[in-house]
């Protein structure tokens, strides 16, 4: 599989209601140094790429953070577990 | 930079809270690849995923070239890249440039891998420049010319 075989598609939750598009997969080290799918970043709106906003710790310039906020709110992460991809 | 075994996460200041976390699309797509000379190897198209003895999806290679992007961006735009990518190879379906992310030594904003440049083909488009349009030049192949 490929990245892009998840990235923008539609996520579900374990009874089949649709969370929002995947906008990015997070993934964490393992102990032999591996990187795996640990959450995907799935914002419920199609409002063009995300701009960093959503990540710990980026803020500013205040009016682009504002507006970047409003256009993404609702983006959260989901567990890799917890994602569907059918419903 | 870190020695080619060990995680690239530990130079990459992305999600500082976080540390060893990297986040696919914001890190990774369309990041500059560069050997440890600073030569480019291209950007990263897609990246392929494997799923591991455990169960989990696991982060195997960077993919480069046209065939790749155009796979990923899809529609007409994405098949036209692909269709160019293919006349441009002499194979009938040209696989993308594979960058085990085993490879990895840096991420900023290039990647850094710990390769040599040498060690991977000549990209299709330069190639075919260089065959076709180039190397047809007057001089391009005898100084002497």
């Amino acid at each position: 599989m490929k990245a892009s075989d998840y990235l923008g598609r539609t996520a579900h939750d374990a009874d089949g209601r649709p969370l929002g598009r995947i906008a990015d997969l997070i993934t964490t080290t393992a102990p032999d140094g591996t990187h795996y799918i640990h959450a995907a970043l799935v914002t419920p709106r199609h409002r063009g790429r995300l701009l960093g906003y959503e990540r710990p710790g980026f803020h500013g310039p205040w009016l682009i953070e504002r507006i970047a906020n409003w256009l993404h709110r609702g983006t959260r992460e989901i567990p890799w577990t917890d994602v569907h991809l059918t419903p | 930079m870190t020695n080619h075994s060990s995680s690239p996460s530990a130079d990459t200041p992305r999600d500082a809270s976080r540390p060893g976390t990297l986040w696919i699309d914001f890190d990774l797509l369309d990041r500059q690849i560069i050997d440890l000379a600073g030569n480019k190897l291209g950007k990263v198209d897609d990246i392929e995923l494997v799923t591991g003895a455990d169960g989990r999806l696991t982060v195997s290679d960077l993919l480069v070239g046209q065939s790749a992007l155009g796979r990923r961006i899809g529609g007409w735009v994405g098949r036209c890249m692909h269709g160019i990518a293919e006349r441009l190879r002499p194979e009938q379906d040209p696989p993308p440039l594979r960058i085990p992310f085993e490879h990895v030594t840096q991420i900023d904003s290039e990647i850094t891998v710990g390769l040599r440049a040498e060690l991977f083909p000549t990209p299709p488009l330069e190639s075919w420049l260089r065959d076709k349009l180039i190397g047809r030049i007057p001089g391009a192949r005898d100084e002497s010319q």
